[in-house]
């Protein structure tokens, strides 16, 4: 069993072979704004043969041009080699990861903090996005987490139970409002 | 020669749009799915909605495209995609989807410059001779160019400031006409007359263009009548509008049919959609006793059709591209 991984969600790219829940090739660019000129190399660099048994996106939250380019490609590759495609948004890898039960995790974008909170490992409310001045006053009363080493063992196990989505209806989560929104 | 077929991509503004072109010159399927009734809500474009929706909607305009040509993209030579001028965040959705095909099929991918692609789709219908006189008119761009071949340009000319379709655009909105507002100043000329003066943009021998004085003199005409408690005549003030941009257009494709000799021209861009503009472009080549070329109404706007037809000569040059390529916000013809 080969699965796929994309994950572009901020400004790093990291692409993973997976088989059998080993890493089997990866490839990360960090750090590049401009990652999209590294993205299909990167995948070819992975997976030269196109050999994968499914795919798995990490869908957001983040800079919106990196989740939407991982997102876009993803699904391209989903719906031409006909192999099922599943979604992941960065907090479930977060949560997935973390030992205890009780979590609230943020995602920095350099503008403010996505905010993902859990209660014994359970999405207490929706997703939502804090500006930098918001974020301080937040983390005054609260315990945030940032950094969380993703536990690949432990997120391959979880993605054992969700579903595989319709490649034309996979979509970024974006939830930071554009101008025209507010 | 065996026949070569092109699925081409173009996502650089508001249409997501993809098609199969044989040969460069015949469309064997055209996909165009247009955001233009999202983003009038907001009275222009969007560039961040106008990019989720290139992405919500890439996969299924390829599949509605390989349905109308019962083909699957095994059966192309090359993907094609237009790189540049346009909106980044677009054409990223666009060019990457394009490698991602390109990667799975292990077929060369092709970069098209989208103003270019303007300029070829005159060649699906018909065949472009050379040398001929490209105008390019549309939102970003206003350039006079002589062609000598493919992909060999010479620029005549350019805008010194605004695009006219940029000039039609603001000048739409300062009447009072609702986005997209080149069509909507059209419409409204058909029922106006020319009766308010307004001068010569640049009104000299080179090729060069303006639009930013007429489009000022315009906003200053509105104002001053607004404080004097006129009434705007809408639609004599479009036709106005209209007659002189055009004119302007008129006088330097004379200008450069006159001293060059050249018995072909190109328009080609979204303003080229405009009738009177064609109808007076027209009678200039018929008194040089030029041939006009121009593109099919579907092909005027932004589609996919023009870029397969604009990749061809870089196929048989075999001009590609590897996955670096990036997206590009500017992009003139030479």
């Amino acid at each position: 069993m080969k699965t796929l991984y994309i994950d572009t969600h901020l400004f790093d790219i990291d692409i993973i072979l997976f088989e059998n829940k080993r890493i089997i090739a990866r490839k990360t660019v960090e750090n590049e704004r401009y990652n999209s000129i590294y993205l299909v190399s990167s995948l070819k660099e992975v997976c030269p043969d196109k050999e994968f048994d499914e795919i798995v996106v990490i869908n957001g939250p983040g800079s919106f041009t990196g989740v939407r380019l991982g997102v876009t490609i993803a699904k391209t590759l989903a719906y031409t080699l006909n192999k099922p495609i599943k979604t992941l948004s960065y907090f479930d890898l977060m949560n997935y990861s973390s030992d205890d039960s009780n979590h609230i995790f943020a995602i920095s974008d350099g503008n403010g903090y996505y905010i993902g909170e859990y209660d014994q490992h359970l999405l207490v409310k929706d997703y939502y996005y804090l500006n930098n001045n918001e974020y301080n006053i937040f983390k005054e009363s609260n315990i945030i987490e940032t950094d969380v080493v993703v536990d690949f063992n432990k997120v391959l196990e979880q993605l054992e139970s969700v579903d595989s989505v319709n490649p034309h209806l996979v979509k970024p989560i974006y939830i930071k409002l554009i101008g025209v929104e507010k | 020669m065996k026949d070569v077929y092109i699925l081409a991509i173009e996502t650089s503004c508001d249409e997501t749009s993809m098609a199969i072109v044989k040969n460069g010159h015949e469309v064997v399927a055209l996909t165009i799915l247009t955001q233009m009734d999202t983003h009038a809500m907001f009275g222009g474009v969007v560039p961040e909605i106008a990019s989720r929706m290139h992405a919500e909607n890439i996969t299924i305009v390829l599949e509605d495209t390989l349905k109308k040509a019962n083909m699957q993209v095994s059966d192309v030579d090359a993907i094609a995609v237009s790189y540049k001028p346009g909106l980044l965040g677009s054409l990223l959705v666009g060019i990457e989807f394009a490698k991602t095909l390109s990667y799975v099929y292990d077929k060369p991918l092709i970069g098209v410059n989208h103003l270019i692609g303007h300029i070829y789709a005159n060649n699906i219908d018909d065949r472009l001779e050379y040398p001929l006189l490209a105008l390019v008119i549309s939102g970003g761009h206003t350039e006079l160019a002589i062609m000598k071949d493919d992909y060999d340009f010479e620029l005549l000319g350019s805008t010194l400031d605004d695009a006219i379709g940029e000039a039609f655009d603001k000048v739409a909105r300062v009447i009072g006409y609702p986005y997209p507002g080149g069509p909507n100043i059209e419409r409204a000329a058909l029922n106006g007359n020319n009766s308010y003066p307004l001068p010569k943009p640049v009104d000299d021998d080179t090729y060069n263009f303006s639009y930013s004085g007429l489009k000022s003199q315009v906003i200053n005409l509105v104002n001053n009548e607004k404080m004097r408690g006129h009434e705007i005549r809408k639609e004599d003030l479009a036709c106005s509008f209209q007659t002189v941009a055009v004119d302007e257009l008129c006088r330097k494709l004379s200008l450069a049919l006159d001293k060059t000799g050249i018995k072909y021209v190109v328009i080609a861009g979204g303003v080229s959609a405009n009738k009177y503009l064609r109808n007076e472009i027209g009678k200039i080549c018929d008194k040089f006793n030029a041939k006009l070329y121009i593109p099919r109404f579907l092909y005027c706007t932004d589609n996919a059709a023009m870029i397969g037809a604009a990749a061809y000569p870089l196929f048989l040059k075999k001009e590609f591209k590897d996955f670096s390529l990036n997206a590009e916000s500017h992009g003139d013809l030479v």
